[in-house]
């Protein structure tokens, strides 16, 4: 069966293939850091493949004692866990790589923003490392953050092979897996 | 490439964000990064921001400017210094700072693809001016790029002076 939605022709059968092996996902990381301290944010890759993230989307508070100030507290760093190769140069405050950037918090202030342009950031986090993030927060109270990293989990070989043997359909599973060029 | 070395696309490109904020202590400040060994940098994108309403309420109104140059290639990507907020997100739209200098945190938008190449070694230069040395006083730069990989570690071969 073809279906055609728009001027592209799309087999679902391939699609199906390619989706069992390779997909969208998103990784969320959320943290509260304590006034005038410094944390690790961790958020595990997992080690059922392999992490392309593509884009960074987030949000975090600008909370003080003296109420929701809408100014920038929290810097961070980014890590790649395997290897500790830092992906900045220094901790960046939140609001200059992150979108929609600041939101009210329950102690009010004036409203945030939605989400516009997802910043762009293509790496590849290998299976069971960890995205690690080091955060400072400059204020006098506690504020919180919520990061998402977009992405594609590319499935490793490990998984691949465990899902051919727990398949009723194992013969076309492998075929379609390991010799992709030589189908129709 | 010559002794820029040949870029290695087989070996991992990995994002590397550069972040400074300079003081503007002088007519022209100048934001500088030498690129790493063994890696060129593509730069995508500049986010800057600057205050110009400070705590007390006074406004700024500063018009500040930017200009880029490439050392390596000795050539200045405009013909004169261009308004921050004409290619760089978020400028200074609503921007305060605070007494212990912390700006808010306004949203960054959209910026102009730059996409300029530094070779390894090269330095990343960016001028500032236009301030009038009162207000205001800080600008914080962030430079959205990815580090790619040469194939060849050319400065161990003794091809620039050093062998």
């Amino acid at each position: 069966m073809i279906v055609k939605p728009f001027s592209q022709k799309i087999d679902p059968e391939k699609v199906f293939e390619i989706q069992n092996f390779q997909y969208q996902e998103r990784l969320l990381m959320s943290d509260t850091i304590g006034a005038g301290t410094t944390r690790l944010g961790r958020v595990a890759v997992s080690n059922i493949g392999h992490f392309f993230c593509q884009k960074i989307t987030g949000t975090f508070t600008s909370l003080a004692i003296a109420g929701d100030t809408g100014f920038d507290y929290l810097s961070g760093q980014l890590v790649d866990g395997a290897g500790n190769r830092k992906l900045y140069n220094d901790r960046i405050p939140f609001s200059l790589w992150l979108t929609p950037g600041r939101r009210r918090s329950t102690a009010g202030g004036t409203a945030g923003n939605s989400l516009f342009l997802p910043i762009e950031f293509e790496y590849l986090f290998t299976a069971n490392s960890e995205i690690q993030l080091d955060v400072a927060n400059t204020s006098d109270a506690a504020n919180q953050y919520e990061i998402c990293f977009h992405g594609i989990r590319i499935i490793s070989d490990m998984v691949v092979r465990n899902r051919i043997s727990n398949s009723g359909n194992g013969a076309q599973v492998r075929r379609s897996a390991y010799q992709p060029n030589r189908r129709g | 490439m010559g002794e820029f070395g040949k870029l290695d696309l087989q070996k991992e490109v990995n994002p590397f964000f550069i972040y400074k904020r300079l003081l503007l202590n002088s007519p022209t400040v100048y934001f500088l990064y030498q690129i790493d060994y063994g890696f060129w940098y593509v730069m995508r994108k500049i986010h800057i921001r600057y205050p110009e309403i400070d705590v007390t309420g006074a406004v700024f109104g500063p018009r500040l400017s930017v200009e880029l140059y490439q050392r390596g290639g000795n050539q200045w990507p405009q013909n004169v210094p261009i308004p921050v907020d004409l290619f760089c997100t978020p400028g200074m739209s609503g921007v305060t700072i605070d007494g212990a200098a912390r700006m808010t945190a306004v949203p960054v938008k959209n910026a102009k693809l730059q996409n300029i190449i530094y070779p390894f070694r090269d330095n990343f230069e960016l001028y500032v001016s236009g301030q009038n040395l009162v207000t205001p006083t800080d600008i914080d730069i962030m430079i959205i790029g990815f580090m790619v990989p040469v194939e060849s570690q050319y400065q161990w071969e003794g091809s620039f002076n050093n062998g």
